[in-house]
């Protein structure tokens, strides 16, 4: 039945071929769901195709005088501000909260705690090039 | 069984070729009247998509990137469908934008229940039209706008939004199927 009411969908807009018009014919006769399915697919698209549009009276003059007042700066440039802007609201709004998460951690914000050297003493330091001397005179006697 | 609905462009070709060399010309008057030419084609085809919200603006846009690109156009494609392929694009980017703005917006969603059905059978045919279409996902939205409301056959709407047939064949049918279900819940399809 999913496939009679594919093929029933797919008559209205394009034409079937002989086996799948003689499916829906057979289906159509014989279900009266499908047969009411079909009936309202029509209302509808009546109903869809006799809608009539406009806008609102004066609309060329509103044109005119928007092309004669805007700025001649080309589609492609105004878009490119536009990604700009979006680009650097993103780009403030991350370094905001790198800083904001750097003052939670460290409970400071200064140049040694935003190069994460905080943690890092003058005792730890002699320590490391202590260790590094021993490395060396083990590797390179 | 295939229905042809009415086309609303029947504009001769040679009279459009003349207007757009104009155009390129820097003819201001041969746009106005491009303008009122095809103001009704791409008031349908905007207002399908996005209902009178906004609309006017986006039509207004959609001559105005055409005039600032009209040097763009070679003439592969008539102008009504030229016109009506930067309305689609304009219409589907304020559809993303309202979109993004959801969050803040305090429109509330079409809800189909008992309470509010007498209400909206109150609404005017084309307002509710309008909204129940706004429940369609974009894409689903944009073919069963060019397809059914415009007219434009299926292989004019690939053409226009540059997808495959078979995928406008296949969105109009989910958007088919969606649709009559709202209208149907809304009382303006029955079975007879």
């Amino acid at each position: 039945m999913e496939n009679t009411k594919e093929i029933l969908l797919k008559s209205f807009d394009t034409e079937l071929t002989p086996e799948e018009q003689k499916l829906l014919d057979n289906a159509l006769q014989g279900s009266e769901e499908l047969r009411k399915e079909k009936q309202e697919i029509e209302q509808m698209r009546n109903l869809l195709s006799g809608q009539e549009a406009s806008f609102e009276t004066g609309f060329e003059d509103r044109v005119m005088e928007r092309l004669e007042t805007e700025p001649t700066a080309s589609p492609k440039t105004i878009e490119m501000v536009s990604v700009f802007k979006r680009v650097a609201i993103t780009g403030m709004a991350a370094i905001i909260a790198f800083l904001i998460t750097i003052y939670l951690v460290d409970g400071t914000l200064n140049l040694d705690s935003l190069f994460g050297l905080t943690n890092y003493s003058p005792d730890g330091a002699e320590l490391s090039m202590l260790n590094l001397q021993d490395y060396e005179q083990i590797i390179l006697p | 069984m295939i229905k042809q609905p009415l086309r609303k462009e029947s504009i001769p070709y040679s009279e459009d070729k003349a207007l757009v060399e104009a155009v390129k010309s820097g003819d201001k008057t041969a746009f106005r009247q491009i303008v009122l030419k095809y103001d009704k084609l791409i008031a349908g085809v905007v207002k399908g998509m996005i209902g009178n919200n906004g609309a006017d603006d986006v039509g207004q846009e959609t001559f105005i990137r055409f005039y600032r690109s009209v040097d763009q156009y070679k003439g592969e494609a008539g102008l009504g469908t030229y016109l009506v392929r930067i309305a689609v694009n304009l219409t589907l980017n304020e559809i993303k934008k309202r979109n993004r703005k959801r969050w803040y917006s305090l429109e509330d969603d079409l809800n189909i229940n008992r309470e509010a059905e007498d209400n909206y059978r109150r609404m005017e045919k084309s307002e509710l039209i309008n909204k129940a279409m706004a429940k369609l996902d974009p894409e689903f939205r944009s073919v069963v706008v060019l397809r059914l409301m415009q007219g434009y056959s299926t292989k004019e709407t690939a053409k226009i939004l540059q997808i495959p047939l078979g995928t406008v064949l296949s969105r109009l049918a989910r958007g088919q199927g969606k649709l009559r279900e709202i209208l149907k819940k809304l009382g303006y399809i029955h079975n007879e």
